[in-house]
């Protein structure tokens, strides 16, 4: 038997199912935004007036008889006449949803929601492009941007343009596109366009076509205020967030936006796009509607443009090494000793440490260099390391170096020394050691990554077992890292 | 035949003639005959075939309930356990459940109480769900008594029909005792924010202008 035909056969067959409910909902959707239209329309005529006959059992805008227990109508805020609404709530079904919403609440849980579908999704492979709520189709066109003399660069510089191409709205949907509107509800659609200028003067456009079809019931039909949001992953700064415009009152919203990064190649193979649609609600508040992650590795070599619908879908967490992982990996190199504590002897700058002095121990801690840091290459940074020594009872120390006018190689060798330390206290130290960067004239730094030592694990257990000598390590440097105790 | 059942369908589907719209869910272990009550209720069809079905399937039809046309939409579901995941996605859209079993297979109805969780967990809170003990007819090879299903159905606060899709027994009765069953919840529903009958002053907002501001009033 063969097992993965039969599958796609299911595939299909559930797609046609799927396809069928689109259309009844499509069908549905258009009902109730007709059914809502005449009450408007019966709004705008403005019923009840002084010069028409008052009564106290007609609704105020379509002047129908009103029922003592059935269909009573609602005291209108605004002019207290009764008027009915409930007709509509019935009708449209919105009875259901707000009912529903109090089990699962949809300002909050919209987005939950679909991320339980992503996961579902996420779980069941053979339905990944599938269930309900979230559907994906990939389609290609190359697409030939004119030659243009402004995009030649001397050096390797790429520009990396995002934004969307093509309108794909409602009824004037592109002809390549059409058999995927046919399948899927035009309900929610984001396209991104990404292209980059080669040295070789062709600028090629690639198209990448985001849809996100969502259930009906989720977000209700509230005017939806959405825009999308980039980060490039190689660089988790805020410098790589890139906004669109919020589309307002649109379920197909199209941005037709350039969104620019500046990179270099070797940095964007390895690089991944993030890429979320939030809804922008009221009082700055958001909510997230779904994102998607793009890797731009294959577009480096690639030669034609592919245009691809991407599924949106539950917020993946960030990956520890960012797109830094296919780039090398972040480390910082350096020597520990434990040793007595000696005369002073600072190499560097050394503050903030908070330890009463009742050991007579001394770790030092030498930076020797780092590779790989997660920064524009680019640009000069000053770069210092904050180690901050956790021991037991709750006690911290912090020392920093200075900071240092470093690219990407990291910083200079360094010394930091944690002074007044006994070996009870030593027992369970962590050390974290961060690697920051000093933004000039702003009075908050930026942690750019870390390492965590634990002295119950191998690496510092060495260093406090045999003292008085030197300990190579080569860190690994991740985005987030605990400092607590474990 | 087939073609005329489609064009039937689709008729059906795209008929915008109708005062409400519901959805409907039947759940029920693998075999019970979901398939086919959705079928004798539908089309007014049967055969004896066992096909499984795959992953969801639905079907529409409209009728006519207390002076109101109501569209159903039937969602039939694959009651094998590897297409769990893809039909308990379509829980949370059911206003009404119909829970299956088969009065001549134990395991079926043991799995009742299961099936009962899975609408209280996926579901909204006021999911309204009948008990149906399906192949009545072969009153030979029954070995679920009416009398257990009534009490578990009691117990779990579901109304219960012995029905057959075989012999068209209760199939029509109970898809329409499920309809007057929401019909009610929704009264109840409106009801509860509606002024004139709780008696509370001024209390609802306009629904189809719930944040509308006071100059707004075309009134």
């Amino acid at each position: 038997m063969d097992l993965s035909l039969l599958q796609a056969l299911e595939r299909q067959k559930i797609l046609q199912v799927l396809q069928r409910d689109r259309m009844l909902r499509t069908i549905e959707e258009d009902r109730i935004r007709r059914l809502k239209q005449d009450v408007q329309e019966i709004r705008r005529r403005g019923a009840k007036s002084f010069s028409r006959q008052y009564s106290e059992r007609t609704c105020a805008r379509c002047q129908r008889p009103l029922g003592k227990l059935w269909n009573s109508g609602a005291v209108c805020h605004g002019c207290s006449h009764r008027i009915c609404g409930r007709d509509l709530r019935v009708r449209s079904g919105d009875w259901f949803l707000e009912e529903r919403a109090k089990k699962f609440p949809v300002n909050t849980d919209g987005h939950d929601t679909r991320e339980t579908m992503a996961d579902t999704l996420s779980h069941s492979t053979f339905f990944t492009k599938s269930v309900e709520d979230l559907m994906v189709s990939f389609t290609s066109h190359i697409k030939k941007i004119s030659k243009s003399q402004n995009d030649v660069r001397g050096n390797d510089v790429r520009r990396l343009t995002v934004g969307p191409a093509n309108c794909y709205t409602g009824q004037k949907s592109l002809s390549d596109t059409d058999i995927d509107r046919a399948l899927h509800s035009p309900e929610q659609n984001y396209q991104f366009c990404t292209g980059d200028c080669e040295q070789n003067k062709t600028r090629e456009e690639r198209d990448i076509l985001i849809q996100r079809t969502c259930h009906s019931g989720l977000l209700g039909a509230a005017a939806r205020r959405e825009y999308v949001k980039i980060y490039l992953e190689t660089d988790k700064a805020q410098a790589s967030k890139r906004k669109t415009a919020v589309k307002r009152n649109t379920t197909n919203p199209v941005y037709n936006e350039d969104l620019q990064y500046q990179i270099e190649r070797p940095l964007l193979s390895g690089s991944t796009l993030r890429a979320s649609v939030w809804h922008s609600g009221s009082l700055k508040r958001k909510l997230f509607l779904g994102e998607t992650l793009i890797p731009l590795g294959a577009w480096c070599c690639e030669e034609t443009a592919t245009a691809a619908w991407y599924p949106l879908g539950s917020k993946r967490p960030v990956s520890p090494e960012g797109g830094a992982v296919e780039q090398g990996k972040a480390e910082l190199r350096v020597r520990l000793k434990l040793g007595p504590t000696c005369a002073t002897s600072n190499i560097c700058q050394t503050h903030g440490v908070d330890i009463e002095s009742h050991g007579n121990h001394r770790l030092t801690v030498l930076i020797s260099g780092a590779k790989n840091l997660p920064i524009r290459a680019n640009t000069s940074q000053n770069i210092y390391v904050k180690g901050c020594l956790t021991l037991s009872r709750g006690k911290r120390a912090v020392v920093s170096s200075s900071p240092t006018q470093r690219d990407a190689a990291g910083p200079d060798p360094q010394e930091l020394l944690f002074d007044g330390l006994s070996r009870a206290e030593l027992a369970d130290c962590v050390l974290v050691l961060e690697v920051w960067d000093h933004v000039h004239l702003t009075l908050t730094d930026r942690a750019l990554c870390g390492a965590r030592l634990d002295a119950n694990k191998l690496g510092l257990l060495t260093v406090l077992q045999k003292p008085n000598q030197w300990h190579d390590f080569s860190l690994p440097l991740i985005a987030n890292v605990d400092s607590r105790r474990t | 035949m087939a073609s005329a059942t489609a064009t039937y369908g689709q008729k059906e589907s795209s008929d915008q003639n109708f005062d409400y719209m519901f959805k409907i869910l039947i759940i029920g272990n693998s075999s019970v005959g979901k398939t086919s009550f959705l079928f004798r209720y539908a089309d007014d069809s049967f055969t004896p075939a066992f096909v499984s079905t795959v992953g969801i399937d639905f079907k529409v039809k409209t009728i006519y309930r207390n002076d109101k046309r109501i569209k159903l939409q039937i969602w039939d579901t694959a009651g094998q356990e590897r297409y769990r995941t893809i039909t308990t996605a379509y829980y949370r859209g059911a206003m009404g459940f119909i829970l299956m079993y088969d009065i001549t297979n134990e395991d079926s109805f043991n799995a009742v109480q299961d099936w009962a969780t899975q609408i209280k967990t996926y579901s909204w809170d006021n999911a309204q769900v009948l008990l149906v003990g399906n192949k009545c007819d072969m009153e030979d090879e029954r070995v679920v008594s009416g009398d257990r299903a009534r009490q578990l159905s009691d117990h779990l606060g579901f109304e219960f029909f012995e029905a057959s899709a075989k012999d068209n027994i209760n199939v029509k009765q109970t898809f329409e005792r499920l309809v007057d069953i929401i019909c009610e919840k929704m009264s109840d529903s409106l009801d509860n924010v509606d002024p004139a009958v709780t008696g509370v002053k001024q209390g609802p907002q306009l629904t189809e202008q719930p944040t509308a501001p006071r100059q707004d009033c075309a009134c």
